[in-house]
């Protein structure tokens, strides 16, 4: 307990700094879970009560993830939200997951350390486009829509990886009857449910709380994947008052997430068994396919290169669902490499979104220099 | 027959200009024909009403809800300058302008409060920066125009009174509040004290403001 407080503490102080430097915090969270736990120092150890706040942040992650994702918009627009998403896809998944096959990893591993290398953070992408004041760029709605993609991609990478040891038809089953069931809750139960976050008490935040909590209580009960059922229950509610439920489920998902990096600092061992070699590698490929990636998009969708410089600046970032993913389904080799790889994308994807307008600017003044010095009638 | 000409500000829909004109009965019943000016015919007795009906030319406003950051609303100038409006879920407002032909728009950041403020500006009621003033126009009264306006108490002013200063006699205008350190003070009788740092609303017609601040407040 001790410990906790320790760590809780720890993060407050990063918090402040990295909100003062303005760059994410979430690699700092992580540095202080290693630096305080296994590897480091040693002070703090994950135990029962660690364990179940890191849960928390989990489900309240993938709860809000949930609420964000708004369907009908995607079906209203596919194009958009299709072409660079499938190009992300194609291109980071199968790096990803080609370079982790090549490296010794099984199958599996494979494909969980691809899905990893493969989705960004949408936290740190969408923040840092606000502090960067990003939005007006065109760029800026076409990697709104790629996280989007991210988003569903996620989905059916947890559907995949937690059906993979069970009977299929009935595991499908149990989801579709959770599914209907949760929908007709929220359609024919809205009145009462935007009745409940009207009040001004304590009961809309206690009932979100008891929701998320209820859903993954049944969810493990009738074994099924409760990751899953969470972000259904965040897309159900959706359709009710999606800006009341975040704003009853934001103080925990923000509580709870912070813990949730920490711990999974902590049970990091970057002491015995660790391949430097291949965290290099995963490291560096990281931001490189992000950089083929976005190039491609850009110019797919914005005919320009400059673009694809924007996006690969603003989508290096790995974070949250990377370590979900790790945590989820990872072996401790995976979680190291992972972890790795969040924090060194996740700064470095800090620096090229502050400086991106700094490197388009340098780029296009050296290519208007280029034509200043072009002279054709030289050569004769 | 009188045709009496309307003036209908329809809801702004994106790049259409165009001027039509509305055929009414008398009971007031308003048929929407824009064609009928194309030689067709009404039956006797109807009243025609012109109503010409400016839809905003090619505002093209644009509203998309992007989820995890907020709802945009981007308008296009006629001049081809874009600007852009992010309301955050963080509360901040985010505000761009991008000059017609420029590459990288320049972004300001705001507080609701802020935003409002600005707003005000754009909608024309606040003419001077750190003082504002607020017209309100009357038209069914012969178009009565009423400014408030605040002025900061000068050090020279602390400790004379309203009858003092002689502000009805001398100008017209009436103060109506006095803000002294957050606490304001609605209709301050004649024997009001001034402090320095009080802001005062001042009342009038514009004229009567602008003697105020000539004759008061220069002294």
């Amino acid at each position: 307990m001790e410990g906790f407080i320790i760590a809780l503490f720890v993060c407050l102080i990063l918090a402040l700094i990295s909100k003062y430097l303005s760059i994410p915090a979430i690699p700092f969270y992580i540095i202080a879970g290693i630096i305080l736990g296994k590897t480091g120092l040693g002070i703090v150890h994950s135990d029962e009560i660690s364990l179940f706040f890191s849960d928390m942040g989990l489900l309240f992650l993938l709860f809000f993830m949930g609420l964000e994702l708004k369907l009908d918009r995607i079906i209203a627009n596919p194009q958009r939200v299709l072409t660079g998403g499938l190009i992300g896809l194609t291109v980071d998944m199968g790096i990803g997951f080609t370079a982790a096959y090549l490296l010794g990893f099984t199958l599996m591993e494979s494909f969980i350390v691809g899905a990893a290398f493969y989705i960004t953070s949408t936290a740190i992408i969408i923040t840092s486009l606000i502090e960067n004041r990003k939005l007006m760029s065109r760029e800026a709605e076409t990697i709104i829509w790629v996280t989007v993609f991210e988003d569903i991609v996620l989905i059916f990478i947890l559907a995949v990886l937690s059906a993979s040891d069970q009977n299929l038809l009935l595991f499908f089953v149990k989801i579709a009857l959770a599914l209907v069931f949760m929908y007709a809750v929220s359609f024919y139960g809205k009145e009462f449910l935007v009745s409940i976050l009207e009040r001004d008490d304590e009961i809309p935040i206690l009932f979100t709380f008891a929701a998320v909590l209820t859903t993954a209580a049944f969810a493990i009960y009738f074994g099924i994947p409760e990751t899953l059922m969470v972000i259904a229950l965040g897309a159900a509610f959706a359709t009710t008052d999606p800006d009341a439920f975040e704003q009853h489920a934001r103080p925990f998902r923000d509580v709870f997430m912070v813990m949730f990096f920490v711990f999974f600092g902590v049970t990091i061992d970057f002491t015995s068994g660790v391949d430097w070699y291949i965290i290099a590698v995963i490291c560096t490929l990281a931001v490189v396919s992000k950089l083929i990636s976005g190039m491609i998009i850009g110019v797919v969708i914005h005919g320009s290169t400059l673009s694809g410089l924007e996006i690969w600046a603003n989508m290096i970032s790995r974070g949250e669902f990377s370590i979900a993913l790790a945590v989820l389904y990872g072996s401790p080799v995976i979680a190291t490499t992972i972890a790795a790889m969040v924090i060194f994308t996740s700064i470095i994807g800090a620096f090229t979104a502050k400086y991106s307008t700094w490197m388009r600017r340098g780029i296009i003044s050296r290519s208007r220099k280029k034509a200043l010095m072009y002279h054709p009638h030289n050569g004769r | 027959m009188q045709t009496p000409l309307f003036l209908f500000f329809g809801h702004v829909q994106e790049g259409v200009s165009r001027t039509s004109i509305w055929c009414g009965d008398p009971g007031g019943r308003i048929l929407i024909d824009p064609f009928l000016v194309s030689g067709e015919k009404c039956a006797s007795g109807t009243t025609i009403y012109l109503g010409i009906v400016f839809l905003m030319s090619a505002m093209a406003l644009r509203s998309v809800n992007l989820p995890g950051v907020g709802t945009k609303y981007e308008i296009e100038t006629d001049k081809g300058d874009t600007i852009a409006v992010f309301f955050t879920k963080t509360g901040s407002i985010q505000m761009y302008t991008l000059q017609n032909g420029c590459q990288t728009p320049s972004a300001a950041e705001m507080s609701p409060v802020e935003a409002r403020r600005l707003g005000n500006i754009l909608t024309g009621a606040i003419i001077e920066a750190d003082q504002e003033s607020v017209e309100i126009a009357f038209s069914a009264l012969a178009d009565l125009r009423i400014t408030i306006h605040t002025f900061f108490i000068p050090k020279s002013f602390s400790g004379k009174t309203i009858e003092n200063l002689q502000v009805r006699a001398k100008t017209g205008a009436t103060i109506i509040a006095v803000c002294r350190h957050d606490k304001n003070i609605i209709n301050p009788p004649p024997s009001f004290a001034f402090e320095e740092g009080d802001a005062a609303l001042v009342i009038g017609e514009s004229d009567q403001i602008k003697k105020f601040e000539r004759e008061i407040m220069v002294e």
